[in-house]
């Protein structure tokens, strides 16, 4: 399509930009979306300084109660997935769609893989009755209370994001397969993208704050 | 030519039956209707409860309600005027309608974002008003929902909760949608500062929401948690720290206040030169000072928990800060004023509720300078003081400038004319109506009656009488309001593109606007409210090139 | 008028109004310019006197302008200074005060004095300081102390202690009042504070009056703490409901609760009400709320709970003397008959794994928060008692000490305080239980 033109008292012209198909638009937009995600994050981390200054020692000796290791693998992971997920979105605009898919499969493996290990450190503490609302933590200092409120609230809302980039990724699949991404066309790969580098970066930060506090 | 009315399209393409074609449009002046529709539903509840407190408040004593039923009540008008109605407010509704046809673009950046948007608020609204049907009725905290409160009462508080998440995600994608449309789709050759002063209170506002919304939205499913879970972030029994609650609910809050009238303070820029005949005065000052009132809004939030028990230099800072609010918002003020010099000023009805409301909102302002000094909050905290100091400033003058939009813009939506003599009488009646309910009740807190009191002690009898009487006052004035546009649509004169005079792009297309506004996207080499000798410089000819 | 509004009843009053009169002051000034100017431009600017060609387009005028910023400006920080002045003296703590604690609480106040004596309404000498210290019960709500009169007020907020002070010099009963929102009593949460002369103050003080307005002689304990402990707010002795059941006539009869979601037939005797009083969401009688009721027990000793019962007893007592003889009997009955059943002998691991003991302590020798307890009988154990490091055996009775005052030997390496003491939450058979369990452990 041609490109539409306004023109002024001269006859001079100047490009419109429409709304439909704004490249710069969608992902300006998807950034102003993370924005809104680092604000809601953003307060998680606040409430965890607050307490974390008030309850430092407790924290630490909680901190020390999670199993460091499971933290660090998924760390890895995460690291190892959004190197993939990136490759993906640089195959693609190389137009290597094929290789691209695939990458973006094993990102999406990957998150799940995550999300595995994510949930049996889960189920080792619930077994263990810690866990929000629980008699057992209930009865306990404070400190460890909110520690593991906290915990289970932050974690939580991290994992939900990471089944969200695991639904998103599935459907950036679909639309691979279907051509609605494109080499020429990759502002939703390029947005998912964006969103798992987010994801990931809020695991950098977290995954110090729970695990590493009590080392 | 059609109008927008006649045809549109939808997210599935298009459909014959009319009511699909509403509640699937993807046309911003489409779905501006729609929200306006609800809101004056709900806004039609919000003072039906209301006008039941003032009545029970009219004599001391229990008269008719359950102490309980009463905190229910101003807790459902709290939530609904707030979340239902004023926030998302003047920016959903008009914001919507007109933000395209002011920057020359044929909709938002993303349509479909927009309708997801309606859908969300439609799902809040069902949301916050099935919590009337179920459970252990509606909630009872007020709206501010305050921990460990809203963790202990048995009443339906969930559901209220869930209501404002969801309304708040609404609110940010709209604010998103905002944001991205004015960075990209103003015509070619508008700068930021050659858009309409609407357009810059928006932006401000879709900013704060932005920014601000998610802040509330993690607090509100933090207290949903500890009611379902238990996870004891702001229980003391737990360890939780309620201050913190409200620290984090007021960060929110307070720039909420201004997301609710920096758009109206766009619709007072917008009709005062037209309703003078010449440019506004300050035009810069009035743009900066909406992004330095959004901007400054953030750091102020402490005030309202002057006595929550906070540390005492973090009181005086807030308090220090708060002051600093004032002085973009009097600029504003005084640049308005002087729009008003040297014009060829016509009452008429948008005039009139613009006036009305520079001097209530002047009044809602300076009470609020009175709060703002900490020692006299000390005792003015939680009285009547400060629900009169809100009201004058959200329905004195947010809703006030609200319904002076409406009536400014009414033709141009509607393509119709209202009738002028009607529309003034409204405006006399909610004027004094409005000012005999919320004067006494300055006098009123400031000797000491509470907030939130279902009862009172007798000294305070004749204060809420004469509060009574306004509030009917104030009723009547509304329901003339709706009245006058019934009939206006109805038997009103056809309006034209251009009834008032106006500058701005909105009023060089046709009324009722056609489905993709302009036919032609014009180039933008002028500022917004240019009039020589009282009529509008700019013209264009019907392929949008300027003429003059 | 609001009882003493206007008589500067405390010190600092008139800098309040002070810095409320400057403020709304200044405000007019600005209101009249603004609003004045307004009317004016709308009579002298109106359509019908002007001509078109008459009209002034000006955009700009920087004196104006830099004026109505700057002006404005400095006028804000002389509103800012007064408030801050009288904020200043509000808050400043005096040293040599009578300090009075406030217990705020669904939807009464507890005055409670140096000496322990304890009021519904406060009593406070006249010219001299007055500092209050503001608590909620921890699993209360949010209240706020305010006497308009004094121009004072703050927030009780439960899990700290807030701080308030006053100095009244004009002898006078003034209105108290709950300023924040704290539910269906919220209202009627009110007191008076009474500023006596210091003579007639002292004689209240040293006799065992509930207020300098009682005749005659001092009400029975039972009485007073139905007063003091705020029952009165919420349970009337006349049959009517405020907000729980009515006193009148209960004990002995049946009432129907729930008891955790579970509807039954109980027969109100001793035991049930220092239930009810002690864990009141346990069961909730029918067509009431749970977790309304405040849980007081912090502020009822064993002895004051038998004046309680008494005087609940004596609201039935007209009507029947058969059933408190009733009544009497199920005293005997095990005064935990409510807690979960316990049948036959209490079993160790099992207590050892509900109570929360497993969440702090491992049985494999690993350190959690707190030491493992692998072979714990009998061993070496470094404690710190009262500051001081000592070594002991492990035996049984240190073992039981450490579970009912873990903080009494702290083992080294550890802090004190993070054991919660179980000697409040445990009976005598669960403890001896579990220390049997823990022998069993190698
Ligand atoms: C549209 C909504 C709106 C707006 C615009 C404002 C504007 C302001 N508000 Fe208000 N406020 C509310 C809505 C709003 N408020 C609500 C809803 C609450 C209560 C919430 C609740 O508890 O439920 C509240 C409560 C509230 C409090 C807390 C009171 C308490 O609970 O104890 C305070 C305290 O500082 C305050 C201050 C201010 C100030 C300083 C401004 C300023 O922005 C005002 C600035 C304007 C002017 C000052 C007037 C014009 C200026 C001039 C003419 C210039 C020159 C003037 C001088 C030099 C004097 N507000
Ligand atoms: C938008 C905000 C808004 C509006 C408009 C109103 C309007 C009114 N309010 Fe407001 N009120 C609140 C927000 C609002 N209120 C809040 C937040 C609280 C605190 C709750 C709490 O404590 O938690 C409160 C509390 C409150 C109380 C105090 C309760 C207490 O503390 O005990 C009372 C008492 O009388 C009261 C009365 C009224 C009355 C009589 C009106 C009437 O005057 C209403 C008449 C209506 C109009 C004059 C507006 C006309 C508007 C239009 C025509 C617009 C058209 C609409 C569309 C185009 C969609 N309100
Ligand atoms: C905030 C209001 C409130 C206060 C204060 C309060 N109660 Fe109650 N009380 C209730 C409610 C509501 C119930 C019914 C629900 C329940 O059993 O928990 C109740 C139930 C009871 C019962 C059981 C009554 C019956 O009919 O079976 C007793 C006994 C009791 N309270 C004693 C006391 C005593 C003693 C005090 C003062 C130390 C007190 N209450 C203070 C609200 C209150
Ligand atoms: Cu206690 Cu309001
Ligand atoms: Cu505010």
């Amino acid at each position: 399509m041609e490109h539409e033109m306004a023109y002024d008292m001269q006859g001079k012209s100047y490009p419109v930009t429409d709304f439909k198909d704004d490249y710069s638009g969608e992902k300006f937009g998807f950034w102003v979306f993370l924005l809104t995600e680092a604000m809601m994050f953003g307060v998680l981390f606040l409430l965890f300084s607050v307490y974390f200054y008030r309850h430092s020692e407790i924290f630490a000796i909680s901190s020390g109660e999670l199993n460091i290791w499971l933290g660090g693998i998924n760390t890895v992971i995460l690291l190892l997935s959004t190197y993939t997920m990136g490759l993906a979105s640089l195959m693609m605009r190389q137009n290597k769609i094929r290789t691209s898919a695939i990458l973006v499969g094993v990102t999406a493996l990957m998150a799940v893989v995550f999300l595995g290990i994510k949930g049996v450190e889960w189920s080792i503490d619930i077994h263990h009755g810690i866990y929000p609302g629980s008699g057992i933590l209930d009865v306990m200092d404070k400190g460890k209370i909110l520690f593991f409120g906290l915990y289970f609230v932050m974690t939580g809302l991290h994992g939900l994001h990471v089944i969200v980039g695991i639904a998103l990724m599935c459907w950036v699949l679909l639309l691979i397969r279907f051509g609605g991404i494109r080499p020429e066309h990759t502002i939703v790969m390029k947005n998912v993208t964006l969103y798992w580098d987010f994801v990931h970066l809020i695991w950098i930060v977290l995954f110090p704050l729970f695990y590493m506090i009590g080392v | 030519m059609p109008s927008f009315y006649h045809e549109t399209q939808t997210v599935f393409g298009t459909h014959k039956n009319p009511v699909l074609q509403w509640i699937f449009t993807i046309d911003h002046k489409r779905i501006a209707l729609l929200y306006m529709g609800v809101m004056f539903t709900l806004f039609f509840f919000a003072v039906s409860a209301a006008v039941t407190m003032r009545a029970e408040l009219f004599f001391p004593g229990q008269q008719f309600l359950q102490p309980h039923t009463y905190n229910e009540l101003f807790t459902f008008h709290g939530v609904t005027m707030i979340f239902l109605f004023i926030v998302p407010g003047i920016a959903a509704a008009l914001g919507n309608f007109m933000l395209p046809l002011m920057i020359g673009a044929r909709d938002l950046s993303f349509p479909r974002l927009n309708l997801l948007s309606w859908w969300l608020y439609i799902l809040g609204v069902v949301t916050a008003l099935s919590s009337l049907m179920t459970g252990n009725g509606f909630a009872d905290t007020g709206w501010t929902f305050y921990a460990p409160y809203s963790i202990r009462t048995d009443a339906h508080v969930l559901s209220t909760l869930s209501a404002a998440f969801i309304l708040g995600l609404s609110s940010i994608l709209t604010g998103l949608n905002f944001v991205v449309t004015i960075h990209r789709l103003r015509a070619p050759g508008m700068d930021f500062f050659k858009m309409p002063l609407f357009v810059w209170g928006l932006y401000a506002t879709a900013w704060i929401q932005v920014l601000a919304t998610p802040v509330v939205g993690i607090t509100l499913l933090l207290v949903i948690l500890e009611r379902t879970l238990g996870v004891g972030i702001f229980d003391p029994t737990k360890g939780g720290d309620p201050i913190l609650y409200e620290h984090l609910f007021w960060i929110y809050s307070h720039p909420a206040v201004y997301l609710m009238i920096l758009p109206g303070f766009g619709i007072i820029s917008e009709v005062l030169p037209v309703f003078t005949r010449r440019t506004i005065f300050g035009y810069r000052s009035i743009a900066i000072s909406s992004a330095s009132i959004a901007g400054i809004g953030y750091l102020v939030w402490g005030h309202h928990m002057f006595t929550s028990g906070m540390s005492d230099l973090a009181r005086i800072i807030f308090s220090l800060l708060t002051f600093l609010v004032a002085i973009p918002t009097g600029v504003k003020i005084f640049d308005w004023i002087a729009t008003l010099y040297k014009g060829s000023i016509i009452l008429a009805t948008p005039m009139l509720w613009i006036l009305g409301s520079i001097i209530n909102f002047t009044v809602g302002g300076l009470t609020g300078l009175t709060l703002g000094a900490i020692g006299a909050d000390i005792h003015l905290h939680d009285t009547y003081f400060v629900v009169a100091h809100f009201h004058y400033t959200i329905l004195g003058g947010v809703v006030f400038m609200f319904i002076g939009g409406l009536h400014y813009w009414y033709p141009k939506i509607t393509g119709k004319l209202y009738d002028e003599f009607r529309g003034r009488i409204a405006f006399g009646l909610m004027f004094v109506g409005f000012n005999l309910l919320w004067f006494p009740m300055f006098i009123a807190g400031f000797l000491g009656n509470p907030r939130r009191y279902f009862d009172y002690l007798p000294t305070f009898t004749p204060f809420h009488q004469v509060a009574g009487v306004g509030a009917v006052l104030v009723a009547s004035g509304l329901l003339l309001v709706l009245y006058n546009f019934y009939r206006g649509l109805k038997e009103g004169k056809e309006a034209g593109a251009n009834p008032w005079n106006g500058t701005t792009l909105e009023w060089h297309i046709p009324s009722p606007p056609p489905l993709e506004n302009f036919s032609k996207i014009p180039y933008v080499d002028f500022d917004p409210y240019e009039y020589e000798n009282g009529e509008p410089i700019v013209q264009f000819d019907e392929n949008f090139r300027r003429v003059r | 008028m609001l009882a003493g509004f206007n008589q500067n009843a405390s010190t600092f009053a008139a800098d309040v109004d002070r810095a409320f009169w400057i403020s709304v002051g200044i405000s007019a000034m600005m209101f009249i310019l603004v609003v004045g100017l307004m009317l004016f431009f709308i009579v002298r600017y109106h359509s019908s006197r002007v001509k078109p060609e008459e009209i002034r387009n000006i955009k700009h005028y920087a004196p104006l302008e830099i004026a109505w910023t700057v002006i404005p400006t400095i006028l804000l920080f002389i509103i800012f200074y007064y408030g801050y002045s009288a904020f200043r003296e509000l808050r400043t703590m005096p040293k040599d005060a009578f300090t009075v604690e406030v217990l705020g609480k669904r939807w009464s106040w507890t005055f409670i004095y140096p000496n322990g004596k304890k009021s519904t309404e406060l009593y406070v000498p006249a010219g001299e300081n007055i500092s209050l210290r503001l608590h909620a019960p921890v699993d209360d709500v949010l209240h706020s102390f305010y006497v308009p009169a004094f121009r004072v007020k703050e927030d009780v907020v439960p899990g700290r202690e807030n701080h308030l002070w006053f100095k009244s010099d004009v002898v006078g009963r003034y209105d108290v009042e709950c300023a924040e929102y704290c539910g269906t009593g919220h209202s009627r949460m009110l007191s008076k504070v009474e500023v006596m002369e210091k003579t007639a103050f002292d004689a209240w003080y040293a006799s065992d009056k509930l207020s300098p307005h009682d005749k005659g002689a001092p009400k029975e304990e039972g009485e007073v703490l139905y007063q003091t402990l705020g029952c009165s707010a919420c349970h009337s002795l006349d049959g009517s409901i405020i907000v729980g059941p009515s006193f009148k006539g209960i004990f002995g009869e049946k009432v129907r609760v729930l008891t955790s979601g579970k509807l039954r037939e109980l027969v109100v005797d001793e035991a049930y009400i220092r239930d009810s009083v002690r864990t009141p969401a346990k069961d909730v009688v029918e067509g009431f709320g749970e977790g309304i009721m405040p849980n007081l027990s912090d502020q009822i000793d064993k002895q004051q709970m038998e004046a309680i019962i008494e005087f609940i007893k004596k609201q039935s007592r007209p009507q029947n003397k058969a059933v408190s003889q009733e009544a009497v009997k199920s005293v005997e009955a095990p005064a935990l008959s409510t807690q979960p059943k316990q049948q036959g002998p209490l079993d160790g691991a099992a207590l050892f794994n509900t109570k929360g003991c497993v969440g702090c302590h491992s049985l494999d020798g690993s350190k959690r928060i707190g030491p493992s307890l692998k072979g714990i009988y009998q061993s070496r154990q470094k404690v710190v008692t009262e500051g001081k490091l000592r070594e002991i055996i492990a035996d049984e009775s240190y073992l039981r000490n450490s579970i009912q005052n873990p903080n009494a030997d702290v083992v080294e390496g550890f802090k004190s305080g993070l054991m919660p003491p179980f000697g409040k939450m445990l009976s005598p058979e669960e403890i001896d239980a579990l220390v049997k369990y823990l022998r069993s452990i190698k």
